[in-house]
């Protein structure tokens, strides 16, 4: 949303948060200022949401195997979109 | 002690989606800190709003935080009736016209005359004032475009944004000070319009 207001996370830093936010491994006062952005944005709460139910559903998946390959070029893509 | 507690609709806890029951007592997942039973004082409420009001028990030592408060175990001790899907609309109305005065105070003070803005009831009639501004810039075209998306927000029924978008208004027009000075104006509307 906006930087208007010192210390506030933005829409950016709330993706790159999310997951820590799930698995409950955000500090206090991050998890606080996560929280009252999920209170005003919208947007933000839907993807938690999103997030929440791809968690649940992807945890009853089957381990059927991933090629080194495949495992490799997957990780390289996600360092380079948190870049 | 008795504090304050938002919940989403049938008494579920907005983050944790753990569904209160009514006048049990509920204690703390861990001793660790944050992990205990989070509540408001009325300067908190509008950080935290939601579909329900509850009025929530404390027991222990109370930690204060600067827009909670945490204890170890809570139960739900009633719900405040005069918090309903109306007051949460009107909250965000609230929001809206709050953005517009701003807005207002701030044009007045760029000699940008806006006496149709000043005189909107409605936040239909706001955005059409807004609308027939001439072309602004700096901090007045700024003010008008939050007092513009507050009512937009505010004729959704998100009025968790409209009175965010207010707060940060207020900050643009008066510094960080404004953010706060805003909020608690916001938690006066809630205890007044609540009779909390």
């Amino acid at each position: 949303m906006t930087r208007r207001v010192p210390h506030e996370l933005t829409c950016t830093e709330m993706v790159r948060l999310v997951t820590e936010f799930l698995e409950d491994a955000l500090p206090l006062e991050d998890r606080t200022r996560f929280e009252q952005h999920l209170v005003y944005c919208k947007g933000c709460a839907a993807y938690v949401r999103q997030m929440r139910k791809t968690v649940e559903a992807s945890s009853g998946l089957e381990d059927t195997g991933l090629s080194a390959e495949a495992e490799d070029e997957l990780l390289r893509a996600f360092k380079g979109f948190c870049k | 002690m008795i504090a304050y507690k938002f919940l989403a609709a049938g008494r579920v806890g907005p983050f944790t989606g753990y569904t209160w029951p009514e006048r049990e007592w509920v204690d703390a997942l861990s001793a660790r800190e944050g992990a205990g039973i989070h509540a408001c004082r009325i300067e908190d409420l509008p950080w935290w709003i939601d579909h329900e009001l509850w009025r929530v028990e404390l027991s222990g030592p109370v930690l204060e935080r600067e827009t909670q408060i945490e204890a170890r175990r809570g139960r739900l001790a009633g719900r405040v009736a005069t918090w309903d899907a109306r007051a949460l609309a009107e909250f965000g109305v609230h929001g809206a016209l709050r953005a517009r005065d701003l807005a207002v105070l701030a044009l007045g003070d760029a000699g940008v005359r806006c006496d149709d803005l000043a005189r909107a009831r409605t936040l239909l009639d706001i955005r059409a004032a807004l609308e027939a501004l001439p072309a602004l810039s700096g901090v007045p075209a700024e003010m008008a475009a939050y007092a513009r998306e507050a009512c937009t927000r505010g004729l959704d029924g998100a009025a968790g944004t409209a009175t965010y978008i207010a707060a940060v208004a207020a900050t643009a027009l008066r510094g960080p000070s404004g953010f706060a000075a805003e909020r608690a104006v916001q938690s006066r509307w809630i205890a007044e319009r609540c009779g909390l």
